[in-house]
């Protein structure tokens, strides 16, 4: 809670975790269960169709702030929610001991499609208004239906297709491409060309000796990606009743708070959203090549082009010797 | 010409995009359907469903509302659920929609969204995102997710208002309060007994209400309680069995109802609300 209120909120940390899962009442591995990246792998391979989990949460409280301070009615909730299917689910906690909240939380299968997010939220009595929020888990725990090993990814989904194959109709107009990015809808792909020769080769190969070139090209590749992915999302920004422009949410919005301080270092984030729409409209001057800054900034190009070429010319000299 | 498609399918959002050019949008060159349908692909969970239900219901709700397009949102969102019958995963596909929009009723999103001419487009147009585009402004994803968070267990009257009043569809719609079912409910209500019931009313009471709800727990003070999934499941199961009625609203889901006492109890704070904001009020 770093945000002012006009209230006194919990200064002190919530912390959240989840200590076991089942699938259809039957306990997971615990392996699928990250608490160093907060992250529930739910998609085992061998129950592929569950229909119900159930997550044992703890939340544990600033015991001794809540003490002394001037809140009554402590409640706290786990929340469980999805952006892609509007669900957001409320689970009251109870308290196991002081300052130690427990309870389970059950995500239904057909109610989610991808990631859900769990939180912890805290409320009580303070200056005579009820259920006030006086606190929440500094950092959310993804519960992943798709991935099999628990991480949580940052990065772009990505898929290996043959462009000019089969069923790939969408991207036989990209067929020499080596890949192409997808930017519209709920959650942007990455299509990379099986054709292409040696593209997935490099990618793919864990060989230390392919490590500066393999780099070298994702690095490109994610150069890419993000100009795509900022472009995109700026020309489609939801605007308010005057006319200026909101934060779009989704990875929308997650790009652009990624982007927007290298595109406009001088700017808060608020202002440098309106001044991007702004520069979008009218003669857009250097934006472009803010732009290309800000997305090579992401890409870290500067670590990788550089090792790439050092490791490239101390190749050619041994060649030389 | 060319037949509409025997089965809803899924098709993808790039293929859609790609398809959807100035002229397409501007109604000059017809849907490119043959090049669309290379691109559809069969939706991995879900059995075939044939468009036939759907097409009756689009071609009955132009037949109703010709001369006011607006007006067919609240008939066509409580029986397209119903015709529908998804789960919120299968909601949660785009492919879907942009299949619906692009090849089952295209016609309909050029006679519902067909935006004016202005100075800077001449040409009237549909914009883009009423084809493909988020769950708020798709023209079918709009009015199945009205539907979905705004009915009443299996009572799709607060649909019915919510959907006849164009501002709680365009702003309520994509605020996260709506996903709490009592805070929805008594939203509702107010719209529906006129104490927020111009647009504009409506409109600002949401703002007010979201404003609110980043410091008050709406869902401590009003707890709702856990949708009934089985029965959610077995409603979507009877779609087959079912006949649409056109006179008459169809029985959603009998999930359960939000709880009444939650219900009751935030009306009580919205209505205080709508006493101290001024933009809520008739005379503000």
């Amino acid at each position: 809670m770093k945000r002012l209120f006009p209230y006194a909120v919990l200064a002190g940390e919530v912390g959240l975790e989840v200590l076991r899962a089942r699938l259809d009442d039957v306990p997971i591995e615990f392996s699928m269960i990250s608490a160093a990246q907060r992250t529930v792998a739910l998609h085992e391979v061998e129950r592929e169709r569950w229909g119900t989990a159930t997550l044992t949460v703890r939340v544990r409280l600033p015991k001794r702030e809540l003490a002394d301070g001037p809140w009554t009615n402590v409640a706290c909730a786990a929340i469980v929610s999805e952006r892609r299917t509007n669900v957001r689910a409320h689970v009251p906690l109870e308290q196991d001991e002081p300052g130690v909240w427990l309870g389970e939380v059950t995500l239904h299968r057909e109610r989610h499609v991808n990631k859900a997010e769990l939180i912890a939220q805290v409320s009580a009595t303070v200056d005579e208004i009820d259920s006030r929020l006086i606190g929440r888990s500094e950092a959310s725990w993804t519960i992943d239906l798709l991935a099999t090993t628990p991480t949580k990814k940052d990065g772009i989904r990505t898929e290996w297709v043959d462009f000019g194959g089969e069923g790939a109709v969408h991207l036989d107009l990209f067929r020499s491409d080596p890949w192409f990015v997808e930017a519209v809808g709920e959650e942007p792909t990455l299509y990379l060309n099986k054709r292409f020769e040696g593209i997935e080769a490099i990618l793919r190969s864990d060989r230390a000796v392919d490590r500066p070139a393999q780099n070298a090209l994702a690095s490109q590749i994610a150069q890419e990606v993000w100009t795509v992915l900022f472009t995109s999302v700026i020309r489609g920004l939801p605007k308010d009743d005057q006319g200026r422009p909101e934060w779009p949410g989704g990875w929308q919005e997650s790009t652009l708070r990624k982007m927007l301080p290298d595109v406009l270092p001088d700017y808060s984030l608020t202002d440098a959203l309106a001044e991007i729409v702004a520069r979008e409209d009218g003669a857009g001057g250097d934006l472009h090549a803010r732009v290309a800054h800000a997305a090579a900034v992401q890409a870290r190009r500067t670590r990788h082009l550089g090792n790439f070429l050092r490791a490239f010319r101390r190749k050619a000299q041994e060649e030389e010797q | 010409m060319i037949s509409p498609p025997e089965n809803l399918m899924s098709l993808s959002n790039e293929a859609a995009t790609r398809h959807l050019t100035e002229a397409v949008l501007q109604g000059r060159v017809p849907i490119p359907a043959k090049g669309l349908d290379r691109s559809v692909r069969i939706h991995p969970s879900m059995e075939p469903r044939s468009i036939d239900p759907i097409r009756e219901l689009i071609d009955e709700a132009r037949k109703r509302f010709d001369d006011a397009p607006t007006e067919a949102d609240a008939w066509l969102a409580p029986r397209l659920h119903s015709v529908l019958r998804f789960t919120r995963a299968e909601a949660a596909d785009s492919g879907l929609w942009n299949h619906l929009a692009l090849r089952v009723a295209p016609d309909h999103v050029f006679w519902r969204h067909l935006g004016k001419a202005t100075q800077k487009k001449p040409v009237p147009m549909v914009s883009r995102s009423r084809f493909i585009g988020p769950f708020h402004t798709q023209a079918f994803a709009r009015l199945w997710w009205a539907a979905e968070l705004f009915r009443d267990g299996y009572d799709y009257d607060p649909v019915v208002v919510a959907c006849g009043n164009q501002d709680v569809l365009n702003t309520a719609l994509r605020m996260s309060i709506v996903l709490h079912r009592p805070t929805a409910q008594a939203l509702l209500r107010l719209v529906k007994d006129g104490t927020a019931g111009a647009g504009r009313e409506a409109n600002a009471l949401a703002k007010a209400v979201n404003a609110v709800a980043s410091t008050l727990s709406l869902e401590t003070l009003a707890p709702d309680a856990e949708p009934d999934t089985d029965a959610y499941r077995f409603w979507v199961g009877g779609r087959e069995d079912s006949l649409i009625l056109f006179d008459s609203l169809p029985d959603g889901p009998d999930d359960g109802r939000a709880p009444l006492d939650s219900v009751n109890r935030l009306e009580g704070v919205f209505r205080r609300i709508c006493t101290e904001v001024p933009a809520v009020t008739k005379s503000g």
